[in-house]
């Protein structure tokens, strides 16, 4: 589940979206986008500890 | 009201040069305001963020124009893509953006990329086209 895989600090995945648009699909993209933020934002923080 | 040539009659028979890239259709229309309307269930990514970008400075014909970005058929935009969009390159091509959303989902990709990419051209989200275009006329 996203939310666990989150919390696990696994931020390669990703909840699938449908056509619709609606509000579980916005909850999804955020969720989608917050994880390539963390993953980005933990990317530049491993490179400057090294 | 529709304010989107490409959707209407075209009673006056002006024509609008569009280009069609892999996500999204470019077009000038008559008050000088750049359309990039995204295909149904269009994923951008970097390299279409490129391509959208160089295809709204050919259509612009290489002068700084007012831009209408309809997201409300996106499905979802990479972080490197909305960093380009945000980014310097396109404060370059455009002298303001507007963001044409609809479902929550679209609402979220444009709020998202307003707080955390902050772009530097003047930008606003609407849900209205009549909106949009009034606004945008006002960097003519």
């Amino acid at each position: 589940m996203l939310i666990f895989n989150i919390a696990s600090g696994n931020y390669d995945v990703r909840g699938n979206t449908s056509s619709r648009g609606d509000e579980l699909d916005a909850v999804i993209t955020a969720l989608n986008m917050l994880i390539e933020e963390l993953k980005a934002k933990n990317e530049l923080k491993s490179g400057s500890n090294n | 009201m529709n304010l989107n040539p490409a959707a209407t009659t075209n009673t006056d028979m002006t024509t609008y040069d569009k280009h069609v890239t892999d996500t999204v259709d470019i077009w000038l229309d008559e008050n000088g305001i750049i359309w990039m309307v995204d295909h149904k269930g269009a994923e951008e990514r970097i390299e279409h963020a490129r391509e959208n970008v160089a295809t709204v400075w050919k259509a612009s014909g290489g002068i700084k124009r007012p831009v209408l970005i309809d997201i409300r058929q996106l499905k979802s935009i990479t972080r490197e893509a909305r960093e380009y969009y945000a980014g310097e390159e396109v404060a370059n091509f455009g002298s303001s953006v507007a963001l044409l959303t609809s479902s929550p989902a679209t609402k979220v990709i444009g709020n998202f990329f307003l707080k955390f990419n902050k772009p530097t051209l003047p930008f606003r989200i609407f849900t209205s086209e009549l909106e949009a275009v009034h606004w945008l006329k006002g960097f003519i």
